[in-house]
């Protein structure tokens, strides 16, 4: 007898092994999605443009301990506060040649881990007057995760991606502007894909530790 | 007639038993989780063991984002050394685990297969023969777990895996 039960332990470690695509959640789980360590480069082409985003280090901006990244040598500043990642936004009418500041607010971008059928939405409204005159702004931020898809760019092919529907309304007084479409990150990299009102942005070299 | 049959299939012992212990994340999902408390129930019939094991991770960052493992484990367990009141075997098996994951809104369910190997120590109370045929004893096991996942890509197989590592104490009931 004692003999078989090597036998139903093989039969049983080879089923498991055999099964083909089985469900990588524990892969996805492990892996991050979202990596602001300094250093990172990301370089991305957009109708042949290039666009260069960096991991400068850490930083503290309007009080917020905070990552501060370069997107084409703009400034950037992105923190995470437990789940929620938030990018810092700053609005700005010039008035002969001085900026004034009409929005300021550190708008929730993600929230991780990326995980199906998660979805978020914040509004952000602000009223500020500028030498007399009066501003609103108003900016919805709407995120859904729909799928998880293998994506191939010029950077690689990556599997395991999560693909987000992305939706963003920004309305500054009576003009709104709206930004539609889907974004892929891949594990342990980020952003390696978006489709934003029909333009495509796609990863064409990275550095990431 | 189950002593009968019993005797047919060549039973010798039969353990029953319950363990409680820390599973700790080793590599891979080490890097976003928490080490958690786990359970377990399990029986071994000869050197063969069954049993079901759960435990629910919680996420570093936020502690609304859970990963539920399911485990149910099929092992032999090879006597190391065996005696009277103690005993250790080294544990190897496979298992079949359904996975859970939550956060906010958003929940993927799935499963992978795995392996385990460990270490088993059972100790038998003394003072226990009142109970006749029903001894208790103290079990220990130390198990490394090895989530395997596997799938085609690009006409390659390509594998990868994720540990824990658990730490069980408990008590079992050999009842033949």
């Amino acid at each position: 007898m004692r003999k078989y039960y090597w036998l139903i332990i093989l039969l049983v470690t080879l089923f498991g092994i055999s099964c083909n695509n089985n469900d990588w959640i524990l892969f996805r789980a492990s892996n991050n999605y979202f990596p602001l360590t300094t250093g990172n480069k990301w370089t991305y082409e957009t109708n042949g443009a290039t666009e260069l985003v960096k991991v400068i280090g850490d930083t503290n901006a309007y009080g917020i301990s905070c990552s501060y990244l370069t997107r084409n040598f703009a400034d950037e500043f992105w923190t995470r506060d437990n789940s929620e990642v938030k990018k810092l936004v700053i609005r700005t009418v010039n008035f002969g040649g001085t900026d004034y500041t009409i929005q300021e607010v550190w708008a929730v971008q993600y929230h991780l881990p990326f995980i199906l059928g998660n979805y978020w939405s914040n509004t952000y409204n602000n009223t500020t007057t500028v030498l007399g005159d009066t501003y609103f702004t108003s900016q919805t931020i709407t995120r859904k995760v729909v799928a998880v898809e293998d994506v191939n760019v010029p950077a690689g092919s990556f599997l395991q991606t999560y693909k987000l529907e992305c939706i963003e309304n920004v309305t500054i007084n009576d003009s709104t502007e709206q930004y539609s479409g889907f974004e892929w990150y891949a594990p342990g990299l980020g952003l390696v894909k978006s489709i934003i009102n029909n333009t495509t942005k796609e990863l064409i070299d990275y550095s990431v530790k | 007639m189950i002593s009968s049959l019993i005797a047919v299939i060549a039973i010798n012992t039969i353990n029953l038993g319950i363990g409680f212990g820390p599973n700790i994340p080793v590599g891979g999902i080490a890097q976003n989780y928490k080490t958690t408390t786990t359970g377990t129930i399990f029986c071994t019939v000869n050197n063969l063991g069954i049993d079901y094991t759960y435990s629910k991770f919680t996420n570093k960052n936020t502690n609304i984002d859970h990963l539920s493992i399911h485990s149910t484990t099929i092992s032999y367990q090879y006597p190391l050394f065996k005696k009277e009141t103690h005993q250790m075997d080294i544990i190897l098996g496979g298992n079949y685990n359904r996975i859970i994951h939550k956060f906010e809104l958003g929940s993927e369910n799935g499963y992978v297969f795995g392996l385990r190997y460990g270490l088993n120590y059972q100790e038998i109370i003394q003072g226990s023969q009142s109970l006749d045929r029903l001894k208790p004893a103290l079990s220990g096991k130390v198990l490394i777990n090895q989530y395997i996942q596997t799938r085609d890509w690009n006409y390659t197989q390509i594998t990868s895996s994720n540990f824990t590592l658990s730490l069980l104490l408990g008590i079992s009931f050999r009842i033949l």
